[in-house]
């Protein structure tokens, strides 16, 4: 599918967001309230990723009965060049995924259950999970516990080749439980814990990495171009091999104030996987109420990692009696070694047309991530651009 | 290399010590909840019902997808929609 079509198919989206309105109008007596939203956003990197993703999602809600549905569906059209791809001569490359879930939950009082299932899709890999909700109600709703499970199973392959010849396959298990707390008439506290258990192959097909003699390993340098890489590796490159099972474990707090004219949203999240991933992650946006439909905000976010513990820049390659001997576990996906970014942007949102309950809102979004990777071959730090566009429409 | 036996032997234990307190944290969690709450009543959650207060808003599909890609963590969201009591 071309740019061009997913462009028009997102304009398209936009005008059903406008169909739908009017026929809902129609029954008036309804006490099913919509949203609906139409999203596009682009992203470029300084190293040559470039992604267009345009999406469609509705959330259908009746409170007096208590139950919730919702559905979304996004295109990632994605084209790389990036320094792992130019560095093994590899052409530059297009791929189209296509991402889908729908949810459900039912809460006629103070306990409710649902059930949600989402797809993704690409030429080369599929992945499909589905999960079951839980949720308590204590203290005449000031405290909410909420509590899932989950499956996943993701199938890697290589394009062109049928996943009957060659594929890895992952089986994901989560189990999560979050807690929000009413603490004030303007202040929740939401702690949230997730653990998954990862069993299967996470390597990429497609990366290969350079090897080095143990003398000359140690001098090169982070970032080193993919010609001094070259010139100092030994011949031939090896495949990436990751651990075959993985436990994450992730914990956060969601702290959310509302002021007489802004709110501020305050996120931050602790993780440590098995592999000896460490990170921690700080989002913050912080609403201000410009006009009584006009809202603004800063965006912030940064996240600060330890790598795995396999994670190295260099591998070493030893030949002896004519075979090679290597690390068990190597990787080259730089988002598995120590790095930190830090992201900045403005978003905005504008209510148009009638007031409450009918409104359309034009949310826009920008955001610059500097990413900075302190033991990585190739680069040493990254830039990265996000903008967005969404058009929603609530209506009862 | 084999496990020595008293790795062998450490591990149940140690399972059901992690188990005992992964409980006993979830519990500590739940009570703070119950008496950390402000018990604020229906009419008095304006505030709390704004539309800028719902995890979901200025949420884009994109963004959360550039997020997962650029950073090795995953996981610890937040999945509570109901508890500000407006609904």
């Amino acid at each position: 599918m071309t740019r061009r079509r997913l462009l028009g198919s997102a304009v398209v989206s936009v005008l059903v967001l406008g169909a739908g309105e009017r026929e809902a109008s129609a029954d008036g007596a309804s006490s099913v309230s919509w949203q609906t939203n139409g999203d596009t956003s682009v992203y470029v990197d300084s190293d040559a990723v470039s992604a267009i993703t345009p999406s469609l999602s509705a959330k259908a809600e009746d409170p007096l009965a208590g139950w919730t549905a919702n559905g979304s569906y996004l295109v990632d059209i994605i084209s790389a060049a990036s320094v792992d791809i130019v560095s093994t001569a590899s052409p530059h490359w297009q791929e189209v995924r296509h991402a889908a879930n729908v949810g459900f939950k039912y809460e006629p009082g103070t306990m409710g259950g649902g059930a949600n299932a989402s797809v993704s899709s690409e030429p080369d890999f599929i992945s499909v999970t589905g999960g079951l909700t839980g949720s308590f109600d204590f203290e005449r709703k000031n405290v909410t516990l909420d509590v899932g499970a989950s499956y996943g199973h993701d199938r890697a392959g290589r394009s062109g080749t049928p996943f009957s010849v060659y594929a890895l396959d992952l089986d994901r298990y989560s189990l999560a439980a979050s807690l929000e707390i009413v603490l004030d008439r303007a202040t929740t506290f939401t702690p949230a814990f997730e653990l998954a258990l990862e069993f299967g192959r996470q390597e990429k097909p497609y990366r290969y990495l350079p090897l080095f003699s143990a003398s000359v390993a140690p001098t090169v340098p982070v970032g080193a171009s993919g010609d001094l890489v070259n010139s100092l590796r030994e011949p031939g490159r090896v495949a990436e091999n990751l651990p075959d099972n993985r436990q994450r474990y992730a914990a956060s707090g969601r702290l959310a104030h509302r002021f007489s004219g802004s709110t501020l949203i305050l996120n931050d999240r602790l993780y440590a996987d098995s592999w000896g991933l460490v990170s921690t992650t700080t989002d913050m946006r912080w609403v201000l109420d410009v006009g009584r439909r006009f809202f603004l905000w800063p965006h912030f976010r940064a996240n600060l990692q330890r790598g795995v513990n396999f994670w190295q820049r260099a591998y070493v390659g030893q030949t002896a009696n004519g075979s090679v001997d290597v690390p068990v576990y190597r990787a080259g996906d730089r988002e598995l070694g120590p790095l930190y970014s830090i992201g900045f942007g403005p978003g905005a949102r504008f209510d148009l047309g009638s007031s409450d309950p009918e409104t359309w809102s034009l949310v826009i979004q920008a955001e610059g991530t500097y990413t900075r990777f302190e033991n990585a071959l190739f680069i040493d730090h990254r830039w990265a651009w996000f903008g967005g566009v969404g058009l929603e429409r609530r209506f009862e | 290399m084999a496990p020595s036996l008293r790795t062998v032997a450490e591990r149940p234990a140690r399972r059901a010590q992690t188990l005992r307190g992964a409980r006993a944290a979830a519990l500590a969690i739940l009570a703070f909840g119950v008496v950390a709450c402000g018990h604020v009543a229906p009419y008095q959650r304006a505030k709390l019902a704004h539309q800028t207060m719902d995890p979901d808003d200025a949420h884009s599909l994109g963004q959360e997808h550039m997020q997962a890609v650029q950073e090795g963590a995953i996981g610890g969201g937040v999945s509570a929609t109901s508890g500000c009591g407006c609904n």
